[in-house]
């Protein structure tokens, strides 16, 4: 049985201003119950490309279809598409100062609910029992901005799952947990997936690519769609990793040999997966074959 | 850790999404305040480096000169020359005429016009009158109003005298701020002998306004997000209102934090500009300029200019 479409977005281009381009003809389709992870540099348009299929931000030139309708202006501001719309679309932002905007943590993650018609008692308890799955229990009646950094990232994400919605578009997830969060973080990715919810990870982490979704956009430092294929497709071509600056050249020495290979940062690639007794460390301008600096074979990656 | 049981639980909505002829409707408040965020954020953007043709100190002198000039004119003709010179400057400076226009006189009325209504009346400013509106009601009469209402020609030349001040006022200012980058002022406002606290407190009101400017747009897009429905007048009230207690705390937090990162800079309450500038002969000429006008703005009337 073929799974619906969630998202289909067809040459959708944005710019912040003159000279200012987030996003460059940019073409793809969700389906249903996928997971899908949009990789790229710090400014390559991911955060832009979040808040389009949310409907924050208007394309400058292209279009994006949710369920068939296009997301426009004018859909917005009907109350009924806009609701439904809502519903089932909800957006972690990256900043989580941004989006917990209520006077108490209890108030901010049962602020949805009570959005989509729950009875306040209802509401209290959907957000009581979000706030005991993440820790979160005691800090309920605390003032959100007082929170430490990995906290307020966990209310969030209570917020979002707080109007159980069918889309999830989260914007560097993983951003500022310690590892414990982390690791809780991906249980919640795998459950998440297992009840049939789609699911969007903006990231520039390879390794929690790999680790929660089975496709991947890849966008250039030129805000364009490099590619888009399975996760394993994408992140073996460390060519294009490279062109797209996910990962870097890393050179060093292994006893007295010079040495160059691509260095990927991530969770499962943030350290040196090699073993070599450093005698010092350099950066190189990465190159356009993959090949190490002295001229060498391409070196194993991680 | 395993989510609750409602999460999911039903089948994924897949089906198209329903349309229907109600609008979500935006409040007076929240599109009151996002004006305010927007004003604030569009009028502390940095001014352009092309644009700053004048050296900061001598633009803020020039700008007090010609402030100095339009408050003591009388003169509705100078004025408005002086109003239509300022805006074409703003023109050929590359801000944009109609941005400006927009600006200044796109919102002086709204408010000298509603301060300077009165004075057409001759209730409160008696001569010959120009258009008579309605007889005054008896009681009205026996505590001394005019038995008829009418707009007299003094009253149109007191109102339209404030509202051309206000209006050449702010075409000024914003012709400073949109030549000069803020920074670069404050270290103008240091080096022209203003007391280091004053400018201190100034550089501080620039940056909560900054932040709270940000702060109050992006928690507005986040409400966007979560927003399903229009709700009533006074749950809206409710919400803004708590809002702004949030807002507030929010970006007193940001600016401290700023504070301190500049602190830990080493900033002892001056602005060190990386580029320092220099007093060149064109800014001379500039402020000379601008002390000739302000004198002529302010003896016009003297002189029979009406």
């Amino acid at each position: 049985m073929s799974r619906a479409k969630v998202f289909h977005v067809e040459h959708l281009s944005f710019d912040y201003g003159p000279d200012l381009p987030a996003l460059r003809d940019v073409s793809f389709e969700v389906l249903d119950g996928e997971t899908v992870c949009l990789l790229g540099a710090n400014g390559c348009g991911k955060s832009t490309l979040l808040r389009l299929l949310d409907g924050l931000l208007a394309p400058t030139a292209g279009r994006i279809e949710a369920w068939g309708s296009e997301i426009t202006k004018e859909r917005l501001s009907d109350e009924a598409w806009n609701g439904e719309f809502r519903r089932r679309v909800s957006l972690l932002f990256q900043d989580a100062d941004v989006q917990l905007f209520c006077p108490t943590v209890l108030e901010d993650v049962a602020f949805g609910p009570l959005q989509l018609g729950a009875s306040p008692a209802d509401a209290r308890a959907r957000a009581e029992e979000l706030l005991e799955l993440f820790g979160l229990a005691k800090l309920a009646m605390r003032v959100p901005s007082t929170l430490s950094g990995g906290q307020k990232r966990r209310v969030a994400l209570a917020s979002c799952l707080a109007t159980d919605p069918d889309v999830l578009l989260m914007d560097e997830p993983f951003a500022a947990l310690d590892p414990r969060s982390q690791v809780e973080l991906l249980e919640v990715l795998q459950q998440l997936q297992d009840r049939g919810k789609t699911i969007l990870i903006a990231t520039h982490d390879l390794g929690f690519a790999e680790e929660v979704a089975a496709r991947a956009l890849l966008l250039s430092e030129e805000h364009t769609l490099l590619v888009d294929g399975t996760v394993e497709e994408v992140l073996s071509d460390e060519r294009l990793l490279l062109q797209a600056n996910v990962i870097h050249e890393h050179s060093h020495r292994h006893g007295g040999i010079r040495h160059s290979h691509p260095h990927r940062h991530g969770a499962r690639h943030g350290t040196h997966h090699h073993t070599h007794g450093v005698q010092d460390h350099a950066h190189e301008e990465p190159r356009d074959d993959g090949h190490c600096g002295s001229g060498r074979p391409p070196c194993p990656s991680g | 850790m395993s989510l609750p049981t409602w999460i999911g639980a039903g089948p994924p909505r897949t089906g198209p999404l329903p349309t229907s002829k109600v609008r979500l409707r935006t409040s007076f408040v929240e599109k009151t305040l996002l004006g305010i965020s927007d004003f604030l954020r569009r009028g502390l953007e940095e001014a352009p480096e092309r644009a700053a043709i004048l050296e900061p100190r001598a633009a803020l002198l020039a700008a007090l000169a010609l402030l100095v000039g339009i408050s003591l004119s009388h003169s509705l003709v100078a004025l408005a020359l002086v109003a239509v010179a300022l805006a074409a400057l703003a023109g050929l400076l590359g801000l944009g005429l109609g941005r400006t226009l927009w600006r200044v006189w796109g919102v002086v009325p709204l408010f000298s016009a509603a301060i300077a209504l009165p004075a057409v009346l001759n209730v409160s400013t008696p001569g010959p009158t120009l258009v008579e509106l309605v007889a005054t009601p008896a009681w009205l009469v026996r505590i001394g109003w005019p038995p008829v209402l009418s707009v007299t020609t003094s009253g149109v030349g007191v109102a339209g005298l404030l509202v051309l001040r206000v209006g050449a006022s702010v075409s000024v200012a914003a012709l400073l701020a949109g030549t000069t980058p803020p920074t670069r002022l404050l270290s103008a406002l240091g080096a022209l002998g203003i007391p280091r606290a004053f400018v201190l407190v100034a550089a501080l009101t620039l940056r909560y306004a900054r932040t709270l400017a940000f702060t109050v747009s992006d928690m507005h897009l986040a409400l966007l997000s979560r927003r399903v429905r229009t709700v009533d007048a006074k749950a809206e009230r409710a919400f803004v209102g708590s809002r702004m207690g949030v807002v507030l705390q929010r970006s007193r937090a940001t600016a401290e934090e700023v504070h301190m990162a500049m602190l830990a800079r080493g900033f002892r309450g001056d602005y060190v500009p990386l580029f320092p500038t220099r007093v060149r002969p064109r800014d001379v000429l500039a402020v000379l300029a601008a002390i000739g006008v302000g004198a002529l703005l302010a003896s016009a009337a003297r002189a029979g200019i009406p």
